[in-house]
């Protein structure tokens, strides 16, 4: 009980005084039904995201949800349909979806995507990339500071998986995200997986990537699994992590303290061993890569 | 510097040819490398239809084998809901199956749970706020199903035989 109010109100402290980048969410998982049992099992957990659309209708939290929060694991609602990079404003409606939403968990803060999902009346129902343009970048932060002034929490902003580019690109992605953060005054949601996969599908260095962006701005981190088809890599949420990307978790936990990171499986969901064993790999990542960053701090070499 | 309003009707133009080139197959828009606009599309088709297995397990279980096809008859000819994600598109995908007189019996108590929830609307399925009812006529074995659900009070099932 004790250790509960003290971690409220260290959350609540961390807020107020030092800004949206103090808080300290540990490990994660994404919530799904499939995964309600053994997330409720896994005594480590930190924090959980929860896909904000499922959550629209009116009327109580469920309850796994309200066991969770009531073992101080914190919640993130995490947006999938504001469409923050498509050319229209963000929808109001929605927007105010997703603040009641943050309000009712009692969320430190939500998260969206660099993407759009749907433009001349059709809706994608995926996450698609933007052309990385002046332009398109003026639409995107235009559109994030919307979404920022009507929410009653911070928002992190994600970087997608593509399996295409637009032409007439005038920045590469870790540049235009980091614009788009910088000017936008947004935290950051990095996806490794999806770093993993674009570098691998478009052939770019990840590790360069890592280091061109504002990492003081890191909320959380997001490690997913996927598999090869076709000769390209498939962010799948549905297979096992690659150790490419636990790899680069490492390399990002060596650069920067992770406050948060947190695993993504949407289907094929494997016996409850596998998820607890998933979880227990990227700590362990996340560890590896502290000890490196501390070690590089004491001896300066 | 560019204006937003410039900045945001060439966007929407830029995004809705991608769209249509991906949604409906249609030409590709310049200087998009086309084997990527495909494995894309296929993705996004291959994303719709485990989205809609996943939340219609009932469905899904029936058709088996057959939802492969079936789904992508009916995908060809509609695309994605705008409001209910796969929930909505499964209860579209419902539909197309009951008018072909394919919809397996053992979905419909799905579909039932899913309309007492939820009101569909043109372009989707939007939340019910008030009071619902459905009732089903099922074969195997002969009974009605009625329902009834109160928003915040819950749920009432009800199944009575009929005969033998």
């Amino acid at each position: 009980m004790w250790r509960r109010v003290r971690r409220r109100v260290r959350r609540v402290r961390g807020l107020t005084l030092m800004g949206a980048r103090s808080y300290s969410l540990g490990l994660g998982i994404g919530w799904r039904p499939e995964l309600a049992l053994a997330i409720d099992r896994y005594e480590g957990l930190g924090f959980v995201e929860v896909i904000a659309e499922g959550f629209d209708t009116p009327g109580p939290i469920p309850a796994p949800l309200e066991r969770l929060r009531a073992r101080g694991v914190a919640i993130v609602p995490h947006g999938i349909s504001l469409s923050l990079g498509g050319a229209e404003p963000p929808d109001r409606a929605r927007l105010a979806a997703l603040g009641r939403l943050a309000t009712r968990l009692g969320a430190p803060l939500v998260s969206e995507h660099v993407a759009f999902v749907r433009a001349g009346g059709v809706e994608a129902g995926h996450l698609l990339p933007l052309p990385r343009t002046r332009q398109a970048l003026e639409v995107l932060v235009a559109n994030a500071r919307a979404a920022r002034r009507a929410l009653p929490v911070p928002l992190a902003l994600e970087n997608i998986a593509a399996l295409l580019e637009w032409p007439g690109a005038e920045m590469d992605e870790a540049i235009f995200l980091a614009e788009a953060l910088e000017r936008a005054d947004a935290l950051l949601l990095l996806d490794v997986a999806n770093v993993y996969a674009n570098a691998r599908n478009h052939g770019w260095d990840p590790l360069a990537y890592l280091d061109r962006l504002p990492l003081e701005r890191l909320a959380y981190v997001h490690v997913a699994g996927g598999v090869e088809r076709g000769g390209l890599y498939h962010d799948s949420h549905a297979h096992p992590v690659p150790a490419e990307v636990l790899g680069l978790l490492e390399e990002l936990s060596a650069r920067v303290a992770v406050p948060g990171v947190l695993l993504e499986r949407d289907d094929r969901f494997p016996p409850d061993a596998e998820i607890v064993a998933e979880l227990d790999a990227i700590a362990a990542a996340v560890e590896r890569g502290a000890a490196r960053r501390e070690a590089a701090h004491v001896s300066p070499a | 510097m560019f204006l937003l309003p410039e900045a945001r009707e060439r966007l929407a133009i830029q995004q809705a040819a991608l769209l249509r080139a991906l949604a409906d197959r249609a030409a590709p828009p310049d200087g998009f490398d086309p084997t990527r606009l495909r494995a894309t599309a296929d993705a996004l088709a291959r994303k719709r239809a485990r989205g809609v297995a996943r939340t219609w397990p009932a469905l899904a279980g029936a058709l088996s084998d057959r939802l492969g096809p079936l789904f992508a008859a009916y995908a060809a000819a509609t695309r994605p809901p705008r409001h209910g994600g796969p929930l909505a598109d499964g209860r579209a995908f419902a539909r197309a199956l009951a008018d072909w007189g394919e919809l397996p019996e053992a979905a419909h108590v799905e579909v039932m749970a899913v309309d007492l929830r939820h009101a569909p609307r043109p372009d989707g399925l939007a939340p019910r706020r008030w009071p619902s009812l459905a009732v089903a006529l099922l074969y195997r074995p002969r009974r009605l199903v009625l329902a009834a659900r109160l928003p915040r009070l819950g749920e009432r099932w009800l199944a009575i035989r009929l005969g033998r």
